[in-house]
């Protein structure tokens, strides 16, 4: 009873591993780094906006084809996320922000959005993206610059909301994303891991 | 070793050496030594429906050169359905096959109805568990109340991605009653698991469990070695 209960068991492991083992598939991986692993050219920018800060979290970033690279930071009582290629050039600057400091036009609208498409629904996590114009595309510290002096006119603005909401046809958790008058953008259901190990 | 990785490990051990400490109080006293092999299936079967089959077993170390190896045999089937984005109900069958006879039982037949709620911290996940439980056996009954609070999170950036670790840590009370015995119990396990890719992943945990507070005879002890692989669909 007690071989022939693990022969079995045994069986069924192994042909549940071999269909893992046996497939290739696209890896999204994001990993905590430490600063060496860091592109020079994205330390020098962060340098010189934030000299000697030691609080700074690195990202690793790939989806199998393109490598990125991040920087997480607070100051000045606000959480800020830089996104950088494998280069170390600047992609974009998100800024984690409440809703009460998104102006009430955009707010407005944001609301409306959410009242049509769900029946309940909680903001779980609000950033503010921001994305340079073209001239500053290739002018790293001009571009922080711009953001950190609140120069509007250099850069665009976007909000992307993670949401938990519920409908008649959806229920769970999306990531949207709005332009600077509240106008949606994309819409992505965020994919949650299984609860089968804590249920 | 990443920067986030260090104090992480530094908190396990440190809560490794708090879940053990009972056993140097107990070292000479009734504790038994279990492995408890898991495998789970579970399956979406709708946009709120999850389907749920586990088998669980639980093997003696201490007679693990003889015939009471093999303790319990638990098949488990189970559904869940989503209420809200953190709110869950559920419901389900186990069968307790029990091999030397438990309590003058060789089979039990559970029934359980749960409900449960999942806060979220990024991909940090904090789960709130309440359990009913009816156990019909040959000749007994008997109700149980379990409320099991679970917290898991990776140990590598702030997303668990495919090939990365994560720690888990669970604590479970229950309280049996009907109207002949009452008793009651805890579980506290530390664990860690390897999410292999998007359908799978792998856990080893280890689990020390307070037993029979309430029966008047002893409370005894055991600790629980586990292995679990999950599929989930």
């Amino acid at each position: 009873m007690k071989y022939s209960f693990y022969v079995l068991l045994l069986i069924f492991f192994l042909s549940g591993t071999s269909a893992v083992f046996g497939q290739s598939e696209k890896r999204e991986v994001e990993q905590s780094i430490d600063i060496s692993e860091m592109p020079a050219i994205a330390l020098e920018t962060l340098n010189e906006f934030w000299p000697n800060m030691d609080n700074i979290r690195y990202i690793y970033e790939t989806d199998g084809d393109s490598e990125n690279f991040e920087a997480k930071l607070e100051w000045m009582g606000k959480q800020y996320s830089i996104e950088f290629t494998d280069k170390g050039y600047v992609i974009d600057v998100e800024q984690l922000v409440d809703i009460s400091e998104i102006s009430t036009e955009t707010t407005d609208a944001i609301r409306s959005y959410l009242e049509q498409q769900f029946k309940s629904v909680r903001i779980t996590r609000l950033q503010r993206q921001f994305i340079a114009d073209d001239e500053d595309e290739t002018d790293d510290i001009d571009f922080i610059d711009d953001i950190l002096e609140e120069d509007s006119e250099d850069y665009e603005i976007r909000y992307e909301m993670e949401v938990e909401g519920k409908s008649n046809s959806v229920i769970g958790a999306f990531e949207l994303l709005f332009d600077e008058s509240g106008k949606i953008i994309q819409r992505r259901r965020i994919i949650r891991r299984s609860l089968d190990n804590i249920w | 070793m990443t920067r986030n990785l260090a104090p992480l490990m530094k908190n396990f051990i440190f809560f490794a050496f708090i879940l053990l400490c009972p056993l140097s109080v107990t070292a000479q006293s009734n504790l038994d030594w279990i492995w408890n092999p898991e495998i789970s299936y579970s399956k979406k079967a709708s946009d709120r429906t999850t389907l749920i089959a586990k088998l669980s077993v639980f093997n003696s170390l201490d007679n693990a050169s003889n015939r009471r190896f093999v303790q319990f045999i638990e098949p488990q089937f189970s559904a869940s359905y989503t209420l809200t984005a953190r709110w869950k109900i559920g419901g389900g069958y186990y069968f307790r096959w029990a091999e030397p006879l438990i309590d003058g039982n060789r089979y039990e037949h559970r029934l359980l109805q749960q409900a449960g709620y999942i806060n979220y911290l990024g991909d940090q996940r904090l789960a709130h568990r309440f359990r009913l439980e009816q156990r019909i056996r040959t000749s007994s009954y008997q109700n149980r109340f379990r409320y099991r609070i679970s917290f898991d999170f990776p140990l590598q950036g702030e997303r668990l991605d495919p090939g990365e670790k994560y720690l888990i840590f669970k604590n479970e009370m229950m309280t049996a009653f009907n109207a002949t015995e009452s008793d009651a119990e805890n579980r506290v396990s530390a664990g860690l698991g390897w999410f292999i890719r998007g359908s799978y992943k792998f856990e080893f945990n280890m689990q020390y469990r307070t037993q029979d507070i309430f029966s008047g005879e002893g409370v005894s002890h055991l600790l629980l070695f586990g292995t679990a692989f999950y599929i989930s669909r």
